[in-house]
């Protein structure tokens, strides 16, 4: 029932969108293009990742409303362009180029999977068009016009291994869905272990759509590793969750889940005692975060969640805003040149982005689950770490 | 349809293809041209299963492989005309892959639903290999940075010249797998569709006339594969997958089965509505698009297509 309303009220602010860009249509485009700054959002609100999506969609309508009751940007409005991607690369990619080539729009954000940046970026790149990806990934990309506001594997693991090896135990056990980010993640995991005194002592890769985790928790259980590190994701981490609990698994348990994903995917209380890495909680105790949750709530719903998705397309926003500011100018370019040197105050802390590569400087954390499953508390915070890409040289 | 209907249709498409460029801008003909490309892989299915009968549920399989060979091949460093060789190496891998599995199914008696279902489940296992072979792949991520088309010293990136360059080889195509399809090969076809057993009775060994269609339309599958990855500029594991494959099979049930024609105006006409009425409305699109297809099998069984037909039917003075 809950479900239903949500999505009515997303169906609301999707017409309200809709309406919003119809009546900009009847403007001539040179009147347009001076009033308003337009941001290109492609977001997956249908298909495999819509939970995700609509968080991270509600986050940019929450920074942009900020921005434009203030000043906008240098005096001119955002205005929001919403285009389902549909998690697919057609999607992506049509939506990309009508984003840009229809709408002609400043910026491009959003995108979660990693076939839907790809996607995103083969069109942007060709066109030099400026793209904001929010989503924590496996990294590996480096392009000039590609700024990523969310963590890479080594943001996330090399931070965390030693504090493992102290609190949690030196023997991991990693089990990921057989795709590239926990792929990468593993192998920064390894290498992050070993330096820490600890090791990786089985890594297994499931496909999608695995439906029994029995053989591999055996298995875990024959080779009593310290904790097992979890990177199944989607409907799969709903059943691997479930099953780790009925197979009465005494092991801590890292799994990549955050607010939103526990509360709208996973059933109660499944996640509890869980850790994970994130450069965002909900939990994090500052001012910043305060407003930004109450702004949340207060539009889209008081029992709302946000993640580390949402937070990053957020800050990519006011990121993007301060720099065209500092810049004093919307050009690809410029705000490009100008965006190494603003630094926003975010809700996880202090975010900037390294010019060297156009990573995101994050916040890293370690949050535990709390009873509910749902929430965390932040058990240890590392501070800001900054992202290091040897395969790119900007 | 009668062949003066199919040839009247087809130069009346002939002459919109060309009147286009003068109509729209650069970006409306990129996705026009995007359009036809999967026009194409309809009419692909559609020349197998429009002829047989026999519906495959996994063509994206051989669109998608299409698409990882010709990024594959025409990434390769120190290649000349890389165009071409990705373009020959796509459609005989794609070929090759449906010859095989066409080998083994039809000569063993695979037919009807038995072989939907074998064939869906080929495109669940192709997404898979693709995601999880990533040395090969690029895994989830897919492979970036596919040149666009170019022949030597003829780019072919261009607005105009890579539509046109589409447009041509979809006329081509279509043209070629029409004269198959009404010629004595196809005649076969469509008696093996109606009754196998009494056309192997006659003499024509069913299992290789299906097993070289197939390898046909998977040939030609994975031409609009190659094409579609040279124009987008990358390849990515759902473009082998099953939604794709799904999404095909509707495209070319909108637009009339058996007629060729029909899939190619069904997928323009479906991607251009969903493109349209998604931006329209991001959430509430797959319902409106459910709708029209509900309504459209309800009103136009035959595809949209048969509308032509129907008006000749209802115009006075004029006898089908």
């Amino acid at each position: 029932m809950k479900t239903m309303i949500n999505r009515r009220d997303l169906l609301k602010q999707g017409a309200g969108a809709a309406m919003l860009a119809g009546t900009g249509l009847s403007f001539p485009g040179i009147l347009r293009a001076a009033d308003t700054v337009k941001v290109g959002l492609s977001i997956p609100v249908t298909g495999l990742q819509a939970i995700l999506g609509e968080t991270l969609m509600n986050c940019y309508k929450l920074a942009a409303d900020e921005l434009n009751a203030a000043n906008g940007i240098a005096g001119r409005k955002v205005e929001l362009i919403v285009e389902d991607n549909q998690t697919t690369t057609k999607g992506a990619v049509d939506k990309a180029r009508k984003l840009i080539g229809q709408d002609k729009v400043d910026v491009v954000m959003g995108t979660i999977i990693s076939l839907e940046r790809s996607a995103t970026l083969s069109v942007t790149s060709r066109a030099k068009k400026l793209f904001f990806y929010p989503t924590n990934f496996e990294g590996g990309e480096c392009d000039r016009y590609f700024v990523a506001t969310g963590p890479i594997p080594m943001q996330q693991v090399d931070p965390m291994a030693p504090w493992i090896v102290e609190s949690l135990g030196k023997t991991v056990y990693i089990m990921g869905s057989d795709y590239a980010w926990p792929r990468k993640m593993t192998e920064a995991i390894t290498a992050a272990l070993e330096k820490a005194g600890g090791k990786v002592v089985g890594a297994d890769f499931y496909p999608f759509g695995t439906q029994d985790f029995g053989p591999a928790f055996q298995k875990i259980k024959d080779s009593k590793p310290d904790i097992v590190w979890s990177m199944v994701v989607g409907n799969d981490a709903v059943t691997q969750l479930k099953q780790y609990r009925s197979f009465d698994m005494r092991q801590p348990l890292i799994a990549p889940l955050d607010e939103v994903f526990n509360k709208d995917a996973l059933p109660p209380g499944v996640a509890a005692g869980t850790y994970a890495p994130q450069p965002y909680w909900m939990s994090i105790d500052s001012p910043a975060n305060k407003a930004f949750i109450d702004g949340f709530r207060q539009r889209f719903g008081q029992d709302k969640m946000v993640n580390g998705i949402g937070e990053a397309g957020y800050n990519g926003l006011h990121l993007y805003a301060l720099a065209a500011e500092k810049a004093g100018s919307f050009e690809d370019a410029k705000v490009l040149a100008a965006l190494p040197s603003v630094e926003f105050d975010a809700p996880q802390g202090k975010v900037r982005i390294d010019g060297s590569n156009n990573h995101c400087v994050v916040n890293s954390f370690v949050g535990k689950a709390k009873d509910d499953g749902v929430g965390y508390e932040v058990v240890k915070s590392f501070g800001a770490i900054e992202p290091v890409t040897p395969y790119c040289k900007l | 349809m009668s062949n003066r209907t199919w040839f009247v249709t087809f130069a009346t498409g002939i002459l919109l293809l060309a009147l286009l460029p003068n109509v729209v801008d650069g970006y409306m003909l990129g996705v026009m041209r995007d359009a036809l490309i999967f026009g194409l892989f309809a009419a692909s299915l559609d020349f197998f299963w429009g002829r047989t009968g026999i519906l495959c549920f996994g063509h994206a399989c051989f669109f998608g492989l299409g698409g990882y060979v010709m990024a594959i091949v025409s990434m390769m460093p120190d290649l000349a005309q890389q165009t071409l060789f990705g373009l020959v190496a796509a459609v005989a891998a794609s070929a090759l892959l449906a010859a095989v599995i066409g080998y083994f199914m039809f000569f063993g008696g695979v037919r009807g639903s038995y072989f939907t279902i074998v064939t869906l489940a080929l495109a669940v296992i192709a997404q898979q290999v693709a995601v999880s072979w990533s040395d090969v792949t690029g895994g989830d991520t897919g492979l970036l940075g596919v040149p666009p088309l170019a022949f030597g010293a003829l780019d072919l990136s261009g607005d105009i010249a890579s539509y046109a360059a589409v447009a041509v080889i979809l006329v081509v195509c279509l043209l070629g797998l029409r004269l198959v399809s009404v010629g004595p090969w196809g005649k076969v076809l469509t008696a093996i569709g109606d009754n196998e057993m009494r056309a192997a009775a006659l003499g024509y060994n069913a299992a290789q006339r299906l097993t070289l269609t197939f390898t046909l339309s998977a040939a030609i599958a994975g031409l609009a594969g190659a094409l579609y990855v040279a124009m987008a500029g990358l390849v990515a594991p759902d473009l082998i997958g099953l939604l794709l494959s799904t999404e095909v099979v509707v495209w070319v049930a909108i637009g009339g089965r058996g007629t060729l024609i029909g899939p190619v105006v069904g997928a323009v006409l479906v991607q251009r509505a969903q493109q349209e009425i998604s931006s329209y409305n991001p959430s509430l699109w797959p319902l409106i698009i459910g709708c029209i297809f509900v309504l459209i099998v309800f009103l136009l069984p035959d595809g949209i297509l048969s509308i032509a037909q129907r008006l000749r039917g209802v115009l006075p003075g004029r006898t089908r």
